[in-house]
C-alpha cells in the first residue's frame, strides 16, 4: 500500500526522468543534425591592433603586397561590367514555433501516445532541418575553401573589433581594412573646407571581380566640390581588389556604405 | 501535456537559435580623417585697363595689388598657384569673363586642362587719385563664377584694396572672416635706448608710431573690438624723481590718450576683456606682483591673485568669453601656466614640463593657449589645449652662429590660423608668423629694429 505522498513523489521523479531525458535526445539530436563549426586548433593567430610588426623568425613571411596580385583587367568599355552575382545563401527558414495541439481532456495520456506525439514532433523538425543542412553545407564548403587561403594577420594593420566567428570573418575585416586604407590614400578633399564640419555618405556596389558597378551619395554634404571629391576617390582607386567570395555577394546587391566625415584638426 | 509541448517549444527554439545565427554584418567603412589638399590656383598678372599705354604708376599700383594679393592667398594656406608658363590661354589677350558671355573671354576648358580649380581674373584702372579693381573668382571644374565685385580705394590705400579681395575670397570660400586687413601692434626700438609702440598691417607694411614717451614702451593690447590700445610706458614722476611703469588707453582713430594707471611699481601687461569695459593687468604695489582687472578709466579696482607666499603673477589674458584667465606665475618655484576663473576662483595648473613657461595667451576659439617655454637654454613656442593635453612645439630654429634661436611673445591671429611671435634668429629681434601646425614659417619685418611683445589685432574688415 503505498501512501499518497510517494505514489506522488515516484510520479514526479517520472515525469522529470522524463523530461531530462527528453532534453538529452533534443540536444543529441542536434548535435548530429546541426554540427556546430568544427574547432580549429591550430598555432595562433596573431592580431596586433596597434604597433609595429615583430621581428620574430617563427612568424611566416608578410602577405605579398596587393599589387601582387592584379585583379583581371577590366572588360572594354563598349561592355558593361560581367554581372557575376554570387546566389545570395537561401534565407534562414522561420523559426516553427509548435502551436500546443488542442488538448484533449486533462486525462493521463498513455505512454505510447506520448511517444506518438514526440517522434510527430521530431519528424517535423527533421524534415525542415534537412533544408537548413543544405544551406549550412554550402557555406561550410565555401569557408573551407576560403580557410585555405587565410594568412594570419601581423601587425601593422589594424583589426577591427566585434565578433570574431571563425577565419572568414578574418578575412572580411582584412578586406575592408584593405579598401579603408585605399580610401584613405585616395580622398584629398580641398582644404578650404577642412573646418566646415561636412560629411557624407556615398554606396558603392562592386562586383566579384572588383570594379565599380554603380556609385552614389547616399546623404550629401551639401557642398557638391565636397560631394564630388568623394565619388572622385571612389573613381581614382576602381578597380577595387577583388573581394572574399563570402563578401562578394553582398557587396554587389547591398554595397558598401562609405561614411566620410572628417573631424576638424588643430 | 501543455507542459510538455511547451517543453518541446523549449527545445526546438535551443536548436533554431543555433542554425539561424547569421555570419557577417554589413559591409561598411567609416572614415573620420582625410588628407586634404590645397586648391589649384591660376593668378594671371592683373590687367590694366581703361588706358592704351600704361605710365610707371599704373604698373606700380598693378604690381602692388598683385603682390598683396597673392601673399594673402599664400598665408591663407589653401592655394597653391599654377607657373604661368603652363597657361594654355595667354590672360592678356583674353577678357576677365568666360567666352559665350564676352565676346573674346577666356575658356573654361583652356583652364581645366592644366587642372585649374580656381580662377583669378582682375582688372584694374586709375581714375584720378583712385584705384578701381574689377575682381572675379571662377570655380573651373563646375564653370562657375564664385565672386565677382568691384572694389575701389584711395591709390595710398592699394594695399587695402588687395586685402580686402582676399577677405572676401576666404570669407566666400569657408565661410569664415579672412584676417588680411588685421593690425599689428608693437614694441620697437626707435632711437637710441628707446622703444615705442608702432602699429602696421599683418604683413609688416604701413608701420607708423602711435606713442612719443621717449622712454621704453612695451606691451600693447588690443581691445576685443581693435579700437582701443593698451600699453605701459616708463613715465617720469616728478614728484618721486624717478620713472615708473604707467599704463595708457590710446584710440587711433582719436587720438585720444588717457593715463590709467600709475601706482608705485609694475602696472602692466594688459588684457582687455571681451565686453571692452574692464581689463586685466599687473600691479605690484602691494609687494608682489599681482593680476588686478580694472575699469578701462582706471578708477574701479579688484585684486584677482594673491601669491601665495610672494609669488609673481603676471602676464594675465582673458579668454575670449571672457570667464577665463590664463597667466603665468611661479608659485611652484618655476614660473608655468594657469588657468583661473575671472574672478580669481579655481586657479589650476596648465603647464607640468618644462622650467620657464610664459606668455600665455587664448586662442580665438578659446579651446587652445599658446605660451613662449624655455627648453635647453632657448624659447619655443607651444600650444596647449585648455586643460593641459596635446601639446605641440611650434618653432625650432637656429641662428647664424649655430645656437638655438630664441622664439618668444606669441600672439594668435584672429582667425586662429596663425600665430605671431619674435624671434632672434637672424641676430635682431624680428617678428614671424608660423601655421598652427607648425609647419609654415614666414618673417614678417625686414629690417634692423629689435621688436617685443607684438598684439595681433581682431579682424577688421
Amino acid at each position: 500500500m503505498r501512501d499518497p505522498f510517494a505514489q506522488g513523489l515516484s510520479r514526479s521523479l517520472g515525469i522529470s526522468l522524463g523530461a531530462h531525458l527528453l532534453v538529452g535526445a533534443v540536444l543529441t539530436l542536434k548535435a548530429f543534425l546541426f554540427p556546430s563549426e568544427p574547432l580549429r586548433i591550430e598555432s595562433a593567430i596573431r592580431v596586433d591592433i596597434v604597433g609595429l610588426p615583430d621581428k620574430s623568425p617563427q612568424l611566416p613571411p608578410a602577405p605579398p603586397p596587393p599589387q601582387a596580385e592584379a585583379p583581371p583587367p577590366p572588360p572594354p568599355p563598349a561592355q558593361l561590367p560581367p554581372r557575376d552575382l554570387a546566389p545570395p545563401p537561401p534565407p534562414p527558414p522561420a523559426v516553427v514555433v509548435l502551436k500546443p495541439t488542442p488538448g484533449p481532456t486533462p486525462k493521463e495520456r498513455t505512454a505510447k501516445e506520448l511517444r506518438q506525439d514526440q517522434s510527430a514532433a521530431l519528424k517535423k523538425l527533421e524534415a525542415i532541418a534537412k533544408l537548413e543542412r543544405q544551406a549550412r553545407a554550402d557555406a561550410a564548403a565555401k569557408a573551407a575553401a576560403a580557410m585555405a587561403q587565410a594568412r594570419p594577420v601581423q601587425g601593422n594593420q589594424v583589426s577591427r573589433g566585434g565578433s570574431l566567428s571563425g577565419l572568414t570573418r578574418l578575412d572580411h575585416d582584412t578586406y575592408l581594412s584593405t579598401l579603408e586604407q585605399k580610401i584613405r590614400t585616395a580622398w584629398r578633399p580641398p582644404k578650404y573646407l577642412a573646418k566646415n564640419g561636412l560629411k557624407v555618405k556615398v554606396l558603392v556596389h562592386i562586383d566579384a571581380q572588383g570594379a565599380v558597378i554603380k556609385k552614389a551619395i547616399l546623404q550629401s554634404s551639401g557642398n557638391s566640390v565636397f560631394d564630388e571629391s568623394a565619388l572622385q576617390a571612389i573613381d581614382s582607386i576602381a578597380p577595387f581588389p577583388q573581394p572574399p567570395s563570402s563578401l562578394a555577394g553582398l557587396l554587389s546587391t547591398s554595397g558598401l556604405l562609405l561614411d566620410l566625415e572628417p573631424s576638424t584638426t588643430r | 501535456m501543455r507542459t510538455l509541448h511547451w517543453l518541446l517549444a523549449l527545445c526546438l527554439s535551443i536548436v533554431f537559435s543555433q542554425a539561424s545565427a547569421q555570419e557577417g554584418s554589413g559591409a561598411y567603412i567609416r572614415i573620420t580623417d582625410a588628407k586634404f589638399k590645397k586648391s589649384l590656383m591660376a593668378l594671371p598678372a592683373f590687367q590694366l585697363t581703361g588706358v592704351a599705354a600704361a605710365s610707371p604708376q599704373h604698373l606700380k599700383v598693378g604690381k602692388e595689388l598683385y603682390d598683396v594679393f597673392r601673399q594673402d592667398m599664400e598665408v591663407s594656406g589653401f592655394f597653391e598657384f599654377i607657373k604661368p608658363d603652363a597657361f594654355l590661354e595667354d590672360p592678356a589677350k583674353v577678357g576677365l569673363k568666360p567666352a559665350p558671355q564676352e565676346a573674346s573671354g577666356f575658356t573654361f576648358p583652356a583652364w581645366k586642362q592644366i587642372g585649374t580649380e580656381f580662377l583669378v581674373r582682375v582688372g584694374y584702372r586709375l581714375t584720378g587719385n583712385e584705384v578701381v579693381m574689377d575682381a572675379y573668382l571662377y570655380h573651373v571644374p563646375q564653370a562657375k563664377l564664385v565672386l565677382g565685385r568691384t572694389y575701389r580705394g584711395g591709390v595710398a590705400d592699394t594695399r587695402s584694396v588687395a586685402h580686402t579681395f582676399a577677405n572676401d575670397v576666404v570669407k566666400e570660400l569657408t565661410g569664415l572672416r579672412g584676417m588680411f586687413l588685421s593690425r599689428i601692434a608693437v614694441s620697437r626700438t626707435a632711437g637710441k635706448d628707446k622703444k615705442e609702440v608702432f602699429i602696421m598691417d599683418w604683413d609688416g607694411a604701413n608701420a607708423r608710431q602711435v606713442t612719443t614717451h621717449k622712454s621704453i614702451t612695451v606691451s600693447p593690447a588690443w581691445s576685443f573690438d581693435g579700437k582701443v590700445l593698451a600699453y605701459s610706458a616708463y613715465a617720469y614722476h616728478p614728484a618721486r624723481k624717478t620713472r615708473n611703469l604707467d599704463m595708457f588707453t590710446y584710440n587711433p582713430s582719436t587720438g585720444q590718450r588717457q593715463l590709467v594707471s600709475y601706482r608705485p611699481g609694475l602696472n602692466s601687461g594688459a588684457s582687455f576683456f571681451p565686453d571692452g569695459r574692464n581689463l586685466l593687468l599687473t600691479i605690484s604695489n602691494a609687494g608682489n606682483p599681482d593680476i588686478y582687472r580694472m575699469s578701462i578709466d582706471g578708477r574701479k579696482l579688484e585684486r584677482l591673485t594673491n601669491g601665495p607666499r610672494g609669488a609673481m603673477n603676471v602676464e594675465p589674458s582673458a579668454s575670449p568669453d571672457g570667464s577665463q584667465i590664463a597667466f603665468s606665475s611661479d608659485r611652484n618655484e618655476r614660473p608655468h601656466i594657469f588657468i583661473m576663473n575671472a574672478d580669481g576662483s579655481n586657479i589650476r595648473r596648465i603647464t607640468i614640463a618644462g622650467t620657464y613657461n610664459s606668455a600665455p595667451r587664448w586662442s580665438p576659439d578659446g579651446q587652445r593657449l599658446v605660451f613662449a617655454g624655455y627648453d635647453k637654454g632657448h624659447f619655443d613656442l607651444f600650444t596647449v589645449a585648455a586643460d593641459g593635453s596635446d601639446m605641440l612645439r611650434l618653432t625650432s630654429a637656429r641662428k647664424p652662429n649655430g645656437k638655438m634661436a630664441d622664439n618668444e611673445d606669441p600672439s594668435y591671429s584672429p582667425d586662429g590660423r596663425h600665430i605671431l611671435f619674435v624671434s632672434n634668429r637672424t641676430g635682431k629681434k624680428q617678428l614671424y608668423i608660423v601655421s598652427i601646425d607648425g609647419e609654415v614659417e614666414r618673417r614678417i619685418t625686414y629690417d634692423q629694429h629689435e621688436y617685443t611683445k607684438p598684439h595681433w589685432s581682431p579682424a577688421f574688415e
